[in-house]
Order: C-alpha cells, then sequence, then structure tokens
C-alpha cells in the first residue's frame, strides 16, 4: 500500500499514520462494545461477528444491489441496526436485557457466541471461505510532508471515524434521548423512576452499538479483507480496547483505540508476523496491574 | 464458617452414592463404549473417540462454569495446549507417547491455570473474553510457528486403534470418577459458596481468589487430558484446535445437557458429537456447526436447564446444583 520507507524514521512516521487511521476505525467497534456495556451491563460476545456482517453487508449491496460505494457504506450501517434490533428481541429474554445478576449475564453471553457461530457459519454457507474486498471510496494518494504517500481512502476512513465521534459525543450529550441513555447508564433505578424506558433504551443503544460496529467493519473491509472468520480477533481487540479506556466510556475507548492502532502499527514495522500478539499482551499487561483502566475512574460514564 | 475449614481434611467423600443420577449417566456411558469396542467398526470407534475426548473437555468446562462461575469463552486454550504439547515432546524432544502426554498434560495445566490465574481479577463478564485473548493468541503463535500443517506423532512404534481405544475407555472413566468426585467432595461447598456471593465467601474466611485459581487449574488439568487425548488419537493437531468454533463446542456440550452436573455434559457431548459426526456425511460442514449453534440457542431459549432440566424434578440432588 505504501512505498518502503529509506529510513527508521520515516517507517515510524508511517506506522504512526496508518496506526492513527486503523486505530480510529477499530475504536468504533470498540465504542459501540462500551455503548452496550455501559448501558445493558451485557458483554456482547458477538460484536466482532456484528463487525464480519458489516464487511458482507457493504459487499452485498455494492455486488448484489449495485449500490456506490457511499451509499453502501450507509446501507451497512442502517441495516445492522434494524438486524441489531431483531436478534436482540428474537434471542434475549427481555428481563435479561438489562441486568447486573451474574448468572443472567453468563446466559446472555453464552447466547451472543451462539449467535456469533451461526452467523460466521451462515456467511461461511452463502460467501464461501474465500476473502471479500470491497472498493475504495476514492483511489489515488496525496503526497504529506516528508515525501509520504497517503491514500486518500486512509483520510476519508478517519475523516467518517472523527465524523461519527462528534456525531456521538453531541448525541450524548445534547439530545433528549442521549441524556436518558447516559443517565440510565449512571443510575439504572433513578433514571427509570424519573420516566426513561428500559427496553427502548436498551434496543437503542444495542443498535448503535451494533451498527458502529457494522461501519467498522464497513471501512475496514475497503482496506483490508473480509472474510467469514474474520472477527474474533477484532473481538479481541475491541475488548482490550475497551477494558483499557475504562469500561462504559466512550471517550476512553477513543483513546484506546488510539494507542492500540499505534503500538500495533509500530510493532508491526519492527516484529511483522507477531504484531498482533505482542501489542494484545502488552495491553493486557496494563489490564492486569489496573483492572480499572487509564481512564477508568476519572471519566464519566457516558 | 468453623465447618467449613475444617472440613479440609475429608474432602473426598468416603462412600459414593451408586444412586445418584449422574452416576447411572457415567455407567450407561460406559456400556455403549465397550459395545462399540467389540463391533470392531472403525468409524464407530472413531465417533466414540471424539465422544470420550469431547466430554472430558466439557466436564473440565462445566466444572469451572457451575463449580466457581467463571465463563471461560476460550476454553481451547487448555484443550489445545494438552495436544500440543505431547505433539512437541514427541517430535522435538523425542521421548515415548505416554511420557509426553503426561508431562503435556501437566504442562497445560500448568500455563491454562497460570493465563486463568491472572483474569482472576477482571470483572465476570470480562473474565471470559480475556482467556479468549490468550486462545487466539496462541492461535496465531502456532500459525506462525507450525504453519498450516501442525505437528504430528513422532513415535517409532504407533498405537494400533485397539489400544488407543481401550486407554480411551480408561481415561474417559477415570476423569470422570475424578470430576464426579470433586463435585460431590465438601470442597464443593466452598466453591458454591464462591458461585453465589464472592463477598460474602470473603467475609466467611474463604480466600476466594485462590480457590478461584485452583479450580481453574483442576479444570485446564481435565482440558489437558482431553486435548492430548484428541491429539493422540487424530495423530495430527494444528491451529484450529485453538479457534473459537473450538472453544464454543464445550459450552454448548454443556448447555444442551444440562450445567451443573456430571450426567449434563456427557449426555450433550453425546448428542453433539453424533450431531457433527453424522451431518456431514450429507451436508457440508459449514451447515453442521450453523445447525449446532442453532440447537444451542434454541436449547437456551426453551429449556435453560438442558435435557437434565427434564428430570430435575425427580432428582431433587442434582437440581441444587444444575439451578446455578
Amino acid at each position: 500500500m505504501y512505498h518502503v520507507p529509506a529510513s527508521p524514521i520515516l517507517g515510524l512516521y508511517l506506522s504512526l499514520i496508518s496506526g492513527i487511521s486503523y486505530g480510529l476505525i477499530i475504536s468504533l467497534l470498540a465504542g459501540g462494545l462500551s455503548l452496550i456495556y455501559g448501558v445493558m451491563n451485557n458483554v456482547n460476545t458477538s460484536h466482532g461477528a456484528f463487525y464480519m456482517m458489516g464487511g458482507f453487508l457493504t459487499f452485498f449491496a455494492v455486488s448484489s444491489l449495485h449500490l456506490p460505494i457511499v451509499v453502501s457504506v450507509i446501507f451497512a450501517f442502517a441495516a445492522a441496526f434494524v438486524v441489531g434490533l431483531v436478534f436482540l428481541y428474537v434471542l434475549i429474554p427481555k428481563k435479561m436485557w438489562v441486568s447486573a445478576d451474574p448468572d443472567s449475564q453468563n446466559l446472555v453471553m453464552i447466547l451472543f457466541l451462539a449467535l456469533a457461530q451461526v452467523l460466521q457459519q451462515g456467511a461461511f454457507i452463502i460467501y464461501g471461505g474465500g476473502s471479500v474486498a470491497v472498493p475504495r471510496i476514492a483511489f489515488g494518494n496525496i503526497v504529506a510532508p516528508g515525501g509520504v504517500y497517503i491514500s486518500y481512502q486512509t483520510i476519508i476512513s478517519i475523516a467518517i471515524s472523527l465524523l461519527c465521534y462528534v456525531g456521538l459525543f453531541l448525541f450524548l450529550r445534547d439530545t433528549k434521548i442521549g441524556k436518558a441513555i447516559r443517565a440510565f447508564s449512571q443510575d439504572r433505578e433513578l433514571a427509570e423512576a424519573m420516566g426513561v424506558r428500559v427496553s427502548s433504551i436498551a434496543l437503542l443503544s444495542f443498535g448503535l452499538g451494533v451498527s458502529l460496529a457494522a461501519l467498522s467493519g464497513s471501512l475496514l473491509s475497503s482496506i483490508y479483507s473480509i472474510t467469514a472468520s474474520t472477527g474474533w480477533n477484532e473481538l479481541v481487540i475491541a475488548f482490550v480496547i475497551v477494558t483499557f479506556g475504562g469500561i462504559g466510556s466512550i471517550s476512553g475507548s477513543f483513546l484506546g483505540g488510539l494507542v492500540y492502532g499505534i503500538i500495533y502499527s509500530i510493532t508491526q514495522f519492527f516484529f511483522p508476523a507477531y504484531s498482533f500478539i505482542i501489542a494484545l499482551l502488552l495491553i493486557y499487561i496494563v489490564l492486569v496491574n489496573k483492572p480499572t483502566g487509564i481512564l477508568g475512574e476519572i471519566i464519566e460514564r457516558a | 464458617m468453623k465447618e467449613l475449614e475444617s472440613t479440609d481434611l475429608r474432602s473426598i467423600p468416603s462412600v459414593i452414592d451408586f444412586k445418584d443420577p449422574n452416576f447411572i449417566v457415567l455407567l450407561a456411558a460406559l456400556v455403549p463404549s465397550v459395545l462399540v469396542f467389540f463391533t470392531g467398526r472403525p468409524y464407530l470407534q472413531f465417533i466414540m473417540m471424539y465422544f470420550f475426548s469431547y466430554a472430558i473437555y466439557t466436564v473440565s468446562w462445566d466444572l469451572l462454569y457451575s463449580y466457581s462461575g467463571q465463563l471461560s469463552l476460550g476454553h481451547a486454550l487448555p484443550f489445545g495446549l494438552g495436544a500440543f504439547f505431547t505433539m512437541m515432546l514427541t517430535q522435538f524432544v523425542k521421548i515415548p507417547l505416554v511420557p509426553s502426554a503426561v508431562i503435556g498434560v501437566l504442562g497445560a495445566a500448568a500455563v491454562g491455570g497460570g493465563i486463568g490465574a491472572t483474569t482472576i481479577r477482571l470483572k465476570p463478564g470480562y473474565q471470559g473474553i480475556a482467556i479468549l485473548l490468550f486462545s487466539q493468541v496462541l492461535y496465531w503463535l502456532t500459525l506462525i510457528l507450525y504453519g498450516e500443517e501442525g505437528l504430528s506423532i513422532f513415535s517409532s512404534t504407533p498405537l494400533s486403534l485397539e489400544t488407543m481405544y481401550i486407554s480411551g475407555i480408561i481415561i474417559f472413566a477415570a476423569a470422570m470418577v475424578a470430576v464426579f468426585l470433586i463435585e460431590n467432595s465438601n470442597y464443593k461447598l466452598k466453591l458454591l459458596a464462591i458461585k453465589g456471593d464472592n463477598l460474602a465467601a470473603n467475609v466467611c474466611g474463604i480466600n476466594v481468589p485462590v480457590h478461584k485459581a485452583v479450580v481453574f487449574f483442576l479444570s485446564s488439568l481435565f482440558a489437558g487430558i482431553g486435548g492430548a487425548y484428541y491429539g493422540i488419537f487424530t495423530s495430527h493437531t494444528d491451529f484450529t484446535v485453538f479457534a473459537v468454533p473450538k472453544s464454543f463446542l464445550p459450552i454448548g456440550m454443556a448447555i444442551v445437557g444440562g450445567v451443573g452436573s456430571l450426567g449434563g455434559p456427557i449426555i450433550g457431548s453425546a448428542i453433539i458429537t453424533i450431531l457433527i459426526n453424522i451431518l456431514p456425511i450429507w451436508y457440508s460442514l459449514a451447515v453442521t456447526y450453523f445447525t449446532y449453534g442453532i440447537v444451542v440457542i434454541v436449547i437456551l431459549k426453551i429449556r435453560p436447564s438442558g435435557i437434565v432440566g427434564l428430570f430435575q424434578r425427580r432428582y431433587q440432588r442434582g437440581s441444587q446444583v444444575a439451578k446455578g
């Protein structure tokens, strides 16, 4: 994708740029997981499968519906919202949607894991085991200072992720529903007493979380490719980012995503084969020593 | 409080209750195992060997889940480690199969339990994914180190099918009896207290992290036994033993049979092993595992207590545990 760097400094510079773009996109996935956990108190173990589904939905829109690529990305975002709601309705008993009881949380995790397996094997049945790539939104490169080529796709992806974050932030800060979501994740019973409806808040945040996962998959599927078995790595990465940034905090997952992306790209520059393993283990060591995450105690749940 | 501590020394029950439904299920599973041996049909014997391995694997997952409340979403970690360590010892250190299997199982218990022990401090929901993280790490590590071919048994005297089958029955029976003894010992009370309420158990003087780690080591040991046997009878291991569908296998089997007792996982693994070995005759492997996922979802939706739950009212003893 890039030119071979002439010096280690240039290589690090390139790694930084690709790390920022990868980290921002993957942090959308983590943000979705964090939103779902913050509101519903349930870990969505099929989040990686929804990421994979986002890539395949975009591919479906491009190849079967012949939509333009920008429309396909929006289609994946919207379709994932609906699909997520349907799965939540069909799969999870209503009293388990929001629960602090460990038994019910475990059951929900197992149900979502089963759903992930069903989605993965379903994609296998429909599209086979081969990899699928989605066309880029724009072709070409710009030359950044230092003689570095950056593709338009990278810039557009960064812009879309930033836009999503601004949108999410404004939505949570200013709209009435966003305020309800924040109130609900801070104090469930009080929010319920003030007239916030549990089921609609849970539905909305689950749908939004799934949509963010699908958007992330749809954006990354044009930079990397997607196969039916994609998703488990991403689930693990999203989990690491969310815990690293502090569970239930959107800005935490933004920061955690950036940190993960940059560490990943830099280790990829030095140890290409082991980058995934090294990045995960490095962050895991931090996690074990500080289970609340780096921003866990400072940032409010939102 | 004092009673809990004083029961340490006699933690193994002196009398086995032979009317226990779990024991009856174990005996009922042994009968067809012996019968299949005398049919002399290799395909049936292979299905039974899959059953031995998966049953031990499922019981080890259920031991962790039902008796200490730790949900492991990456239980392929100790399972695969058992298989990989055994293969590595036969191939690189060149020691005979039996000692390498024993060392491999102990290694799987040590490494799996050690990794599990680091996850104990995490939030309950996140512990499962943390173990999944390590199984993914090992998935990629073994793919990088040994490629898609994986490792095979390196032995000058390959085992015959009969030897493997008979040793399978013995390992299966021994592991099940061991788990049965653990699950009926007084040590169980401590574990159930931890599962019910971490804080209350702590107040009662139970060292919660230590016992959680102990159960993790025990569970890794049994999963390692299942994995080592799996590696030996398939005579080959590759990176896919660490894949997430392999981690989902014992979860689904325990759910289908019913969690919380020895009988449930045995029944569940028997049913699912037959399902995933029979369906590929007509359909693809993807359809098989798709069906498996659907079966687990349906069972969880209509009968969360599994097949054993059907008999729960009749045997109050079993229900006491299986409820959780």
